[in-house]
């Protein structure tokens, strides 16, 4: 047997391994890829950065925990931005497994940081079953559709509800989602009330969405983590995004060698096979 | 970091390293885990629909605040459960013909007005690449009108340029010139320019647009060419009564517009033969033949790219445990030991 034949039948578990192990040496010597940024990811930046400052804005977290990797990074990066600019965030989840509970500890956490009080600048709506009710609801009456926040508190008695009583109160919507939820942010908020909507979706998703960006129903995409570092770099506060792109590099490099390899080695065997038949 | 946190940080510790020991083999300890995240899962869903659904929705509103009309959707909801009994499951099949009679008006409308025509919109247009031009530098001017009611003021300039971020003020029924001055514009020409004019009242979001594609032709709109790249644009504009007393940003954006034919081509070439490949009430071959192999190049490349960003996701997924493991996990030690 020899090399190309070994390489053929090699156990999955030993490219596992080196996944593992390309995985974990940046966390161990740190090392800096460079991130570019891709124009989609600036669109959204730019959309968030000409909102007037105390803008309210709904930052929707449409992601279960198993995305977290992805998605988090996206709402943390968000929330800085939003915080920034004194905005007044609601947030929501159309997720029932975390959704919420996600939304209500980033959010308190980043709220922390930028001393953000819960009721005047930031509200979390929890969540509602039936997100294609939940979307049209609110397009008459947010009260109606959530009755109370996430705690259980009436929103008449947060005073940033009070301003707020459907979309026209709304200057923009931030979507990150694992799921196809985004489809109807756009189908129903975006396209019937107008409201302009950027989106972070995770890579699985992203190739789809950037058809939305291009006819105009997105002002901008953040895809994956590569998006999230993008963001990241464009609110100058790198985190766990950025840190997370130099294992992606490295993983991408490894993946890229076994491809050739395993090409390689397929041609070689059927030229090889072809021969002995001759 | 107190003991309960620690304790959390370590049972999730646990449950990676469980679940990732699949890769290694399927084992009891794997088993446990994925038991557990199913019935600690179905258990979650069924508490938080009891009570953002149940009580928040039906309950409370129909008994607190006497919407009593609220039980045809709770006896509709109810009769889904006869699906249970096989003797009256039928009778579930009424909620459903609402369900879906909602559901399918809803759809239609949204999907094909959100979704399609948009869609297909794009589709059909050219690609045009849009290029900011520069304005001595800056890509885009903001500067500031305070349109006050004419009754309290005399006042009345009537030439406000957007070369800088200023303050104007002027009355209802005035004339306000808008002008810019641009040079360096590589490749432009009157033909290829497009000024987009917006306005919004300071510290409320919504914009109206003055001007939303004005081209050479808009009435209203004079693009001057000054030659060696150089324009001048002026737009001139009538503050109403429609506006609200108050100061306005004014965001002033020109861009040059090109198409790009290799790219619209290229998009035409790939929707026309995809679609060939899916047309089945022909036998593939011929011209239809070679023109369903180009898409199925087309469907191929797509996939190509849908597997790209597949495998990112998917190392994201195992970076986002690793960071955990590494950061958080092995942070906890220091505290421990």
């Amino acid at each position: 047997m020899n090399f190309w034949e070994k390489m053929e039948k090699i156990d999955r578990r030993w490219v596992y391994l080196m996944v593992g192990i390309m995985v974990v040496i940046p966390f161990i010597f740190p090392a800096n890829f460079p991130i570019s940024t891709t124009p989609e990811a600036r669109m959204l930046f730019d959309a968030v950065e000409a909102l007037p400052d105390s803008s309210v804005v709904f930052l929707v977290f449409d992601y279960y925990p198993s995305t977290i990797a992805e998605c988090e990074p996206m709402t943390i990066a968000a929330l800085h931005h939003f915080f920034r600019k004194d905005c007044k965030v609601i947030t929501l989840s159309n997720i029932p497994l975390g959704g919420p509970s996600m939304a209500e500890r980033v959010t308190r956490t980043m709220a922390e940081e930028y001393n953000k009080v819960y009721g005047v600048d930031f509200v979390n709506l929890g969540y509602k079953a039936n997100y294609v009710a939940v979307m049209s609801g609110m397009g008459t009456s947010i009260e109606s559709i959530f009755p109370a926040d996430n705690s259980g508190t009436p929103l008449s008695k947060l005073p940033l509800m009070q301003t707020v009583h459907n979309y026209d109160d709304i200057s923009f919507l931030f979507e990150v989602a694992d799921n196809a939820t985004a489809d109807y942010w756009v189908s129903i908020v975006n396209a019937q009330y107008g409201l302009p909507m950027g989106c972070g979706t995770t890579a699985v998703s992203a190739p789809k969405y950037y058809a939305f960006v291009s006819a105009g129903q997105f002002v901008g995409l953040l895809g994956g983590m590569k998006g999230a570092a993008e963001y990241e770099q464009l609110i100058h506060q790198p985190a766990k995004a950025v840190t997370g792109m130099s294992a992606q590099s490295l993983v991408h490099l490894l993946i890229i060698f076994l491809v050739i390899i395993g090409n390689v080695g397929f041609f070689l065997s059927r030229t090889k096979k072809g021969e002995a038949r001759v | 970091m107190n003991w309960i946190e620690i304790l959390h940080i370590w049972i999730m510790a646990f449950v990676t390293l469980a679940l990732l020991s699949f890769l290694y083999k399927d084992n009891p300890i794997y088993k446990l885990v994925e038991h557990i995240f199913a019935g600690l899962s179905a258990g979650y869903y069924v508490g938080l629909i009891w009570d953002t659904v149940i009580v928040q929705q039906l309950y409370i509103p129909m008994f607190n605040n006497g919407k009593y009309w609220l039980i045809i959707p709770g006896i509709l909801g109810f009769l889904m459960f006869t699906r249970f009994f096989p003797k009256f499951s039928w009778v579930s099949r009424i909620s459903l013909a609402f369900f879906m009679g909602t559901a399918a008006g809803i759809f239609l409308v949204s999907q094909l007005h959100g979704l399609v025509l948009p869609q297909m919109q794009d589709t059909m247009t050219p690609r045009i690449s849009k290029e900011v031009v520069s304005l001595d530098g800056y890509a885009i001017h903001l500067g500031e009108l305070e349109i006050i009611d004419p009754n309290t003021i005399d006042l009345l300039p009537d030439t406000m340029v957007t070369t800088d971020k200023s303050e104007y003020t002027v009355a209802y029924g005035d004339s306000v010139i808008i002008s810019s001055s641009l040079k360096d514009t590589t490749g432009a020409s009157a033909d290829n320019l497009v000024v987009s004019l917006k306005i919004r009242q300071q510290k409320i979001a919504e914009e109206r647009h003055l001007l939303e594609r004005g081209t050479s032709e808009t009435e209203g709109l004079t693009i001057t060419d000054n030659g060696a790249g150089s324009f001048t644009t002026q737009y001139i504009f009538k503050p109403d009564t429609s506006y609200a007393a108050g100061v306005y940003d004014l965001s002033y954006e020109v861009k040059k517009e090109t198409i790009m034919y290799p790219l619209t081509i290229i998009i035409l070439i790939g929707v026309i033969s995809t679609l060939i490949y899916f047309y089945f009430s022909k036998e593939h071959t011929g011209v239809l033949g070679v023109t369903a192999k180009v898409g199925i190049w087309f469907i191929m490349i797509s996939f190509g790219a849908h597997f790209g960003y597949t495998v990112m996701g998917r190392v994201s997924l195992l970076i986002g445990r690793v960071q955990f493991l590494v950061e958080d996990w092995l942070g906890t030690f220091s505290n421990i030991f």
